[in-house]
């Protein structure tokens, strides 16, 4: 299956070239989806980076959906380099950390679209306290 | 440089009023360009972010993931010293990383404390986040305060 980046048509998606009935389109949100979930589910990532304040602006604006913007996809033709921001627990070993979400993210987007991934950025935003999640838990 | 003067001197007198402006102008403009140029020169340069490069896509941990460590660290082993701001900077051999901070007196000998210090912000920089960039930590202490002294004098 040959695939080739659309131009001039949908914009921040792909084409390909599936068979005589038709076009598949991929849309990067799609990826980016795909991306939030493998990064969230890898120990040691407690979310994704952003503010929440600009998250919800955006929101509300209709820009993209939140933690979307923490990610940035770059497709070229059938491969693809994604950058994603991330805030890890302190007392983790965030080379390992950041090379757990390479392999996830590899794994889930190749799986999912097909597409070649040549690279995943992983930026460490912030390190935050896991104790903080757990004790606003308690009291509630 | 009288060389200088004598040629603005000519060329001010041979030209009219509004050229004589204009070439002023461009002296000054000229001069501000070089003094922003040497600002540029001499001013340390701040990292934002500190690039490790990787077979699959680089870690990039930024100056504020950097600063959370350092503050956990500092605040977990060395009561001491607490800390204002922790600031990253580009030098010839390497990152620079300065802390300033508050240093309580009852902490002990300040060198010795200092050395301990920055020796336990190595070992976390290379241990926890993998960066060996940063080969210089500065203790900047700004103020030295003696809490349990105060205390005493006011009970």
């Amino acid at each position: 299956m040959k695939k080739t980046k659309k131009k001039g048509g949908i914009p921040g998606a792909i084409s390909a070239e599936g068979n005589e009935l038709g076009l598949i389109h991929i849309h990067e949100n799609v990826i980016a989806a795909a991306v939030r979930k493998a990064t969230c589910k890898v120990d040691g990532v407690i979310r994704l980076a952003g503010s929440a304040i600009v998250n919800n602006i955006a929101e509300l604006i209709g820009n993209k959906a939140i933690g979307d913007r923490s990610i940035a996809v770059n497709i070229d033709g059938a491969t693809v380099s994604i950058d994603v921001k991330v805030n890890i627990a302190y007392g983790a070993h965030v080379p390992t950390v950041a090379s757990n979400v390479q392999s996830a993210v590899v794994g889930e987007v190749e799986k999912i679209t097909g597409m070649t991934v040549t690279a995943v950025n992983v930026v460490v935003q912030e390190l935050d306290d896991n104790d903080e999640d757990i004790s606003s838990e308690e009291e509630d | 440089m009288n060389y200088i003067y004598q040629l603005r001197d000519g060329l001010i007198q041979d030209c009219g009023p509004f050229r004589a402006g204009f070439f002023s102008a461009t002296i000054l403009l000229l001069l501000l360009v070089i003094l922003w140029y040497l600002f540029h020169l001499i001013s340390r340069k701040r990292v934002r972010e500190i690039i490790i490069p990787g077979n699959r896509g680089a870690l990039v941990v930024s100056a504020s993931a950097v600063a959370d460590m350092v503050r956990a660290v500092v605040s977990k082993k060395f009561n001491c010293i607490t800390i204002k701001k922790i600031i990253l900077w580009r030098g010839n051999r390497g990152t620079i990383m300065e802390i300033q901070g508050v240093y309580d007196i009852d902490g002990g000998r300040l060198p010795e404390v200092a050395n301990e210090m920055r020796e336990a912000i190595l070992n976390n920089l290379d241990g926890q986040l993998g960066i060996k960039a940063i080969k210089e930590v500065i203790p900047n202490i700004k103020k030295i305060t003696a809490d349990n002294l105060n205390a005493g004098k006011f009970k």
